[in-house]
This record gives C-alpha cells, sequence and structure tokens, in this order.
C-alpha cells in the first residue's frame, strides 16, 4: 500500500509512472494483415496497461496521441504545466508534422476480460474482437470536412510517413493525466506504387514459342523451296517435251520442203 | 497427259489426305471452342487493344475448315490424275499452310506477353478495375465474376490492392474497402462472413489465392488447342505436301 502511494506521488511530481516504460504496440499481424496501410495505422489497445493507476471511483479515459516522427516537430509535450491534457487536433499540428494532436479518446479496455484473439474465427464473436483490440489510426475519412463534428478527429494520415503514438489516461472528472505510456516505436505508412510503374515487358521468351516459331519457319520455307523447284522442274520437263516435238515438227518441214520443192520443180519442169 | 503416276504413292497420299481433312475439322471445333471463349476472359485481351490469340484462333478456324475443303479436294485431285487440279490442290495448300503457321505463331507470341508474368495483367486490372469506361465495366464484369466463382482476390492476391494506388482506390478509401468487397469470404448466400473481419484482412475473411492462376490456366489452354495443335497439323502436313509435289513432277 506504501508503495502504491510512493509510485502516486512519483506520478504526480515527475510523470514517472507505472506505464511508463509501455508502449503502444502495433496490431497483432496475423490480426490484421493489412497493416499499416497507406493512410492507417491499427494498434493494439492499451490492455492492463494502465491498471495500477486506476483508483475506483473514479471515471477514466484514454486518450491517444499521434504525431509524425520528423524534425519539424516542435515538442512532443501532450500535457501542460496544469498535467491537463492538450487538446490539439490534426489540422492544428498540420496532421502531426509540428506535434501531437488528438486522434482518438475511448473508454479504458477491461482488463479482466481481455477479447481472447482465438475468438477471431468464430463468426458471432469476430466483430466485438476486432472493436474491442484494435484501434485504426487515420479510420475517419470524413471528419475533417464535417463542421458538425463532435470529438476528436482521426482522419487519414499521410503516406509514406513516420508516426509514433501515445496513450494517456485521463481522469474524466478532474480532466488531469493519471498515467501516459512512452511514445510508441516509430511506425511507418506504406509507400503505393503507381501501376503505370509496372513494367510488363515479357522478359524471356517461353521455350515453347521458340520451337513453334523456328520449326514452322523452317517447314515453311522447306515448302516454298520444294513447291518452286517442283514448278522448276515441270517447266524444264514442258520445255524438253515441247523441244523434242519441235525438232520432229523441223525435221518433218525439213524432209517436207525439199519434197514440196521438188514436186514444185516437177511441176514446173 | 492423264496418266496416274506411281499407284503406292497416290495411295500414301490419299491416306495423308484423309487424314488432313480430319484434323481440319477438328481444328476447326477447336478453335471454335476458343472463341466461345469458355473462361470468359476475352476482356484482358480485349481491352489491352491487342487480342492476338483469338485472332489466331479466328485464322485457325478458317484454316482447319480449308483444310477439310483441300483434303477432299486433294484425293479427287489425286484420283483423277489432273496435273492441273493437283497444282491447284498445292498453291491453295501453300497457302493455307502459311496462314496457319502464322496463327499459331502468333497465338504463342501473345499468349507469352499475356501470361509469362502476373505484371500486364496487374496493371491493367489496378488501372481499369471500377473505371466508369466502357472498357472499365467491361474489365470490373469480368474481375467480379472470377474473383466470385473461384474465390481469389485481385492478380496475385488482396495486397495487390494495398501496394499499388489504382482506380479502384480512388474511389473507394482505404478504411472502408482496402479491396473490392468480392474478395471477402462469403457464406452460401453470398454474404460476407465478416465485414470487420475482411477490412482487417484476417485470413479467415479474404481470399487470400490470386485470381492469375486461373487467368493463365484459360489462355494456356486456349493456346495449347490454337498452337500446338495447328501445329501437330502442319507436321503432319508438310511431308504429304512435299510428297504431293514430287508425285506432280512425276506426272
Amino acid at each position: 500500500m506504501q508503495g502504491h502511494w510512493v509510485v502516486l506521488a512519483l506520478c504526480w511530481l515527475g510523470q514517472l509512472c507505472v506505464a511508463q516504460n509501455l508502449r503502444p504496440q502495433i496490431a497483432n499481424p496475423k490480426l490484421a494483415t493489412n497493416n499499416p496501410t497507406l493512410t492507417t495505422i491499427a494498434l493494439e489497445k492499451p490492455f492492463c496497461m494502465f491498471d495500477d493507476s486506476l483508483s475506483p471511483g473514479s471515471s477514466y479515459m484514454v486518450y491517444l496521441y499521434a504525431m509524425a516522427d520528423s524534425a519539424s516537430t516542435v515538442s512532443s509535450a501532450v500535457i501542460d504545466n496544469s498535467s491537463k491534457p492538450l487538446n490539439t487536433t490534426f489540422q492544428d499540428t498540420n496532421g502531426g508534422q509540428l506535434g501531437p494532436y488528438r486522434a482518438a479518446l475511448f473508454n479504458v479496455p477491461n482488463c479482466a476480460s481481455p477479447p481472447m484473439l482465438a475468438d477471431v474465427v468464430n463468426l458471432k464473436k469476430v466483430s466485438d474482437v476486432l472493436k474491442q483490440y484494435l484501434f485504426r489510426v487515420g479510420d475517419d475519412v470524413t471528419c475533417l470536412y464535417d463542421p458538425n463534428f463532435p470529438g476528436a478527429c482521426n482522419p487519414p494520415l499521410a503516406e509514406d510517413t513516420t508516426y509514433r503514438f501515445k496513450y494517456l489516461l485521463v481522469d474524466v472528472v478532474a480532466g488531469v493525466v493519471k498515467d501516459q505510456t512512452l511514445w510508441s516505436d516509430p511506425m511507418k505508412t506504406s509507400r503505393v506504387k503507381q501501376p503505370s510503374t509496372i513494367d510488363t515487358w515479357p522478359g524471356r521468351r517461353s521455350g515453347g514459342m521458340i520451337v513453334i516459331t523456328s520449326v514452322l519457319s523452317t517447314l515453311m520455307f522447306l515448302l516454298v523451296v520444294g513447291f518452286l523447284a517442283s514448278i522448276f522442274f515441270f517447266v524444264i520437263r514442258a520445255a524438253g517435251e515441247a523441244s523434242t516435238e519441235t525438232t520432229h515438227e523441223s525435221l518433218t518441214t525439213q524432209q517436207g520442203v525439199p519434197r514440196s520443192q521438188g514436186s514444185s520443180e516437177g511441176v514446173n519442169q | 497427259m492423264m496418266e496416274k503416276g506411281n499407284p503406292f504413292i497416290v495411295g500414301l497420299l490419299i491416306l495423308g489426305n484423309i487424314i488432313i481433312l480430319m484434323c481440319g475439322i477438328a481444328l476447326y471445333a477447336e478453335t471454335v471452342w476458343v472463341t466461345a471463349d469458355q473462361y470468359k476472359v476475352y476482356p484482358i485481351l480485349g481491352v489491352s487493344g491487342k487480342d492476338d490469340v483469338y485472332a489466331g484462333a479466328w485464322i485457325a478456324i478458317f484454316c482447319g475448315f480449308a483444310f477439310f475443303c483441300l483434303g477432299v479436294f486433294g484425293i479427287v485431285a489425286l484420283a483423277r490424275g489432273s496435273r492441273l487440279q493437283l497444282m491447284l490442290y498445292l498453291v491453295l495448300m501453300l497457302i493455307v499452310y502459311i496462314f496457319e503457321c502464322a496463327s499459331c505463331i502468333t497465338s504463342y507470341t501473345h499468349r507469352d506477353f499475356v501470361v509469362s508474368n502476373h505484371r500486364m495483367v496487374t496493371k491493367q486490372m489496378l488501372t481499369f478495375y471500377a473505371a466508369p469506361t466502357a472498357q472499365g465495366r467491361e474489365l470490373t464484369r469480368m474481375w467480379d465474376r472470377i474473383m466470385m466463382e473461384q474465390q481469389c482476390c485481385g492478380a496475385t492476391g488482396p495486397l495487390d490492392w494495398v501496394n499499388h494506388t489504382s482506380t479502384f482506390r480512388s474511389f473507394y478509401p482505404e478504411g472502408l474497402a482496402p479491396w473490392p468487397f468480392l474478395c471477402c469470404k462469403r457464406d452460401a448466400n453470398f454474404v460476407i462472413l465478416s465485414p470487420e473481419g475482411c477490412r482487417v484482412g484476417h485470413v479467415d475473411y479474404i481470399n487470400t489465392k490470386g485470381c492469375f492462376e486461373h487467368i493463365e490456366n484459360a489462355i494456356n489452354s486456349y493456346t495449347w488447342g490454337i498452337s500446338w495443335f495447328g501445329f501437330a497439323i502442319l507436321m503432319f502436313t508438310c511431308p504429304v505436301m512435299l510428297l504431293a509435289m514430287y508425285h506432280y513432277t512425276t506426272l
């Protein structure tokens, strides 16, 4: 009991809290295969992280802060001097580029009965399990443009950017921070490729194509040569037959001419 | 002039022509099957602007029928021993032969361009799926049907939709639909098992298999029909024609 008070006192003094050596974790990759995406990062909700800071009788909320892990970040402080959580929004911080913004607030996850990840295969429970277990940063595409939007807006993150996250335990009544985690490890949203950059060149030709093309070309060549050759032989033979016929004819004419000459001579005589 | 040449060669040629005419009608039937497009993958080729696999099939329809007719004509010419008819047979056969060669080579070459790797199909899917153009609608219908029937997603898997920007992405934000809803596993009534599970990509609620395998199989079987069967026929026709040419010179 004494130790508990010591911790609480330290908490008040130097923000040295129980959850301080814990960090927000990225969601189990078996559960969310598509994570981080282009504009969202799914986180595990802070199960049992703030257990020791919860005192019965008060009501608590968990605040989630996000900031881009970039050089332009001015400060990573999320608590003001009176230990109240900052009310910065996505727009104020230029999407987390200038400092942390509050992305969401939700109830403290129930440590006593955390969702069983094995229940995800159960059709009736999957929706609840995912709702209880996951929080998706960057999920709300409309809140930025909705003038009536209440509460913390959680608009899509920038692509190919590294982010860090932090959970805060806030006492709702007093409005003060009771506990906080460390900033998470950097998590990077994915970078997408334009489909126009995909090179569709087939590369090496398949063996079948080479065989078909080369064999068929050769056969085609063979057939054309054979066809021309057969015509050639045919013409030669026809010419040979024609020339033997003409020699016969010339022979007969030669034989015939003297005879006619003779006959004409005979007539003349 | 009407002498019939060596009866043994004539018999061999008639037998060859009977086989050619039967192969011709089979080729005809098979390429009709290809153009009927049983797997319904024509849009992939149609949208790409080149449909040489099908062009090859159309040529092969013509060639198959021509082989059939010329086989009959060749038998008549050989039986009559007419030199003129045999000449006509050889010329027409040579023309059909060249066309059939073109059909085989074209469709196989184009097959290499389409399915030798998945990139062309992937790129086309990302560019045209969900696009509000006539081509886009045609391709979207085809992909929807394939994804539903084959229970597959994307060309190589759901991550195709995540790792690349796409026309689909410009209409549907990632939070709402990281991939088309047809990628989600469905029950017997085609109701999505769990929209949340599908959205986060849990393997029990999403089809992780890619559709490229199905498309590849379809186009491969078409090309098999056109190219390899055509190739076999041409391999057989070549010696028959050479023999017919020899026979012609002896008439």
